[in-house]
């Protein structure tokens, strides 16, 4: 396999052609640019045999997508922050009529005020519109998990949003295993998927319902969420397979003996990974837990994990606050934990507005989880730390 | 080669100048010596003419931090005129620093290294003899990546010319030359004196 150095935006185009998709449609926002530009790119000089459409809007590339899915097109687009925040309402649509589209978030701060800083609360703001969501640790993990959300979309006809730090990641340079186009012809189906659009059988489709309907469609949605870490692990079997390659729903390193697990998600989980092999000398047994898929949240995987005797803490490190409630991992485990044998604290390192973790951060960090009375919901802000 | 297992590095020049390009290409060098490289631009939008900064970490081990350097072992400084306080901020003491300057500044230039190693390359000059001008600004990005390699003793000059071949966008032979000449004429400078 031919390995070579580029940068996140760079792998996501690249997967995009390895996956043959059909339309791409997107409007360019910071730190995205470049990954439609280089989509663009290749479409002009004929080596991306899809449509590549530019519109006006982000709204408009949405709903462009939601018409070519219906048609049965692979549909991809990407964008960041507010661009995101402008597909919301579409994104319901295509979630609602399970159309299988992907898409590329590039994390960035939501203004006001503007920023270029890798914030998530873009991404996690959408948590609620139906689509599957994933965060990416590195450039490799971003091409395979696109490849993979193709298969995944279309199988289970849920929407797929594939996440990672905007410049942190699509920016930064490394070294990607490329895949072959046979391999990835292995893995995907060809055509993609059957489309609700027949000329030959014309239907009214997403009609006015009211509850006695609407009802078992919003359960029938719900359950089929539901089903998604099932056959992430099923696929992820076929993926290994062909490329080598596998990818746990989430990454756990160190959890057996760990004291204080830290959690966190995307390109931050591998500074934490770094620190742990740094820190092996010191007193406290540290572990790490990466949340990989987000939506729908595995809880039958991670619960187990920290329910484990000899686990006091658990220090979740967002790079998000939902105002007047906290990090929203932290939220989000808080739940995942209620019921269960977990007695432990759960702490809050917040690094909002896109707090660079530095392992200098991170270790003042945890001595103030040490010092802390464990008051639940006291956040530490790492902005305070620096 | 520096044994240290992290090797972290910040170059400094003005938008337009080729820094990322540089430290892009750095990280090629890195990879095809066996290293896991991490190259990255400094974190907003980019204007030509104005400051920027470029990064390349590089490590025997994937297992690196992901965070922006802070403290970096080498600085590289395309354009001399920016201000000394911002390219200084963080190095090492037993740091490394890497000028674009002519030999009659070396007085000036020790006094900011302040006891760390210096290296001094006439890289304006050198890049507007090899062909290297945009609108009469010479393109020293090449030249820097040359001495570079050399100063950090990463690859040997073959090695870096294999490296290069076929990844420079344009002006690939006006280029390869300016890599070429900065590896051999870069020079380190101790106590004013210069050894070549």
């Amino acid at each position: 396999m031919e390995r070579k150095l580029m940068n996140g935006n760079q792998a996501a185009a690249l997967a995009v052609k390895f996956s043959r998709v059909q339309v791409v449609c997107a409007y360019p926002i910071t730190p995205q640019t470049s990954l439609v530009e280089n989509i663009a790119e290749m479409w002009a000089r004929g080596n991306f045999p899809g449509e590549y459409v530019s519109v006006e809007s982000e709204y408009s590339a949405m709903s462009y997508l939601i018409g070519a899915s219906y048609a049965g097109a692979r549909t991809f687009t990407a964008t960041s922050c507010q661009g995101l925040a402008y597909m919301h309402e579409l994104l319901h649509w295509a979630a609602g009529a399970r159309l299988p589209i992907v898409l590329v978030n590039v994390n960035r701060a939501m203004g006001a005020p503007w920023s270029l800083e890798p914030d998530q609360l873009d991404s996690l703001s959408q948590r609620d519109t139906g689509w599957i969501q994933f965060y990416c640790a590195d450039v490799q993990e971003i091409m395979d998990t696109l490849i993979f959300s193709f298969r995944l979309a279309e199988q289970t006809r849920i929407p797929c949003m594939v996440v990672y730090d905007g410049f942190v990641l699509s920016h930064t340079y490394e070294v990607v295993e490329l895949p072959i186009q046979e391999q990835v012809d292995a893995f995907l189906p060809s055509p993609p998927c059957s489309a609700a659009f027949n000329p030959a059988r014309p239907q009214t489709i997403q009609a006015v319902t009211d509850s006695r309907y609407l009802s078992p469609v919003l359960r029938e949605r719900h359950l089929s969420m539901l089903k998604v870490p099932g056959a992430v692990k099923e696929i992820d079997l076929e993926f290994q397979e062909i490329f080598g390659r596998s990818y746990p729903l989430a990454e756990a390193t160190g959890l057996e003996e760990a004291e204080t697990v830290i959690v966190t998600a995307g390109s931050l989980a591998q500074t934490v990974k770094s620190f742990l092999y740094s820190f092996k000398n010191g007193k406290e047994k540290l572990g790490l837990l990466r949340l990989r898929l987000f939506r729908p949240l595995p809880g039958d995987e991670i619960v187990p994990l920290l329910c484990r005797q000899g686990l006091r803490r658990i220090v979740v490190i967002d790079r998000n606050v939902s105002a007047g409630t906290g990090g929203i991992f932290a939220q989000e485990l808080r739940a995942l934990l209620q019921g269960t044998s977990y007695r432990g604290e759960i702490y809050e390192l917040n690094l909002a507005g896109g707090v660079d973790l530095t392992p200098e951060l991170l270790n003042k960090g945890l001595q103030a989880v040490s010092l802390n009375s464990g008051d639940r919901g006291n956040i530490i802000w790492g902005v305070d730390l620096k | 080669m520096y044994t240290e297992d992290l090797v972290e590095i910040r170059i400094h020049g003005r938008g337009g100048q080729g820094a990322v390009l540089a430290a892009t290409l750095a990280a090629e060098v890195a990879f095809r010596r066996g290293f896991y490289p991490q190259a990255f631009p400094f974190f907003g939008a980019e204007r030509r003419g104005a400051p920027v900064a470029a990064f390349l970490r590089y490590s025997k081990s994937f297992l690196m931090p992901r965070c922006r350097i802070y403290e970096p072992f080498c600085v590289v400084v395309f354009d001399a005129a920016l201000p000394k306080e911002v390219i200084m901020e963080g190095l090492k003491k037993e740091g490394v620093l890497l000028v674009n300057a002519s030999e009659d500044v070396l007085p000036a230039w020790s006094g900011i290294a302040a006891g760390r190693k210096l290296h001094i390359i006439d890289a304006s000059h050198i890049a507007a003899d090899c062909g290297l001008l945009s609108s009469g600004m010479p393109l020293v990005s090449s030249v820097m990546l040359g001495a570079l390699v050399r100063i950090l003793r990463l690859a040997s000059l073959q090695v870096l010319e294999e490296t290069l071949k076929g990844k420079i966008p344009q002006f690939e032979r006006e280029n390869l030359e300016g890599a070429r000449r900065g590896y051999k004429e870069v020079k380190e400078v101790v106590k004013d004196a210069i050894f070549r």
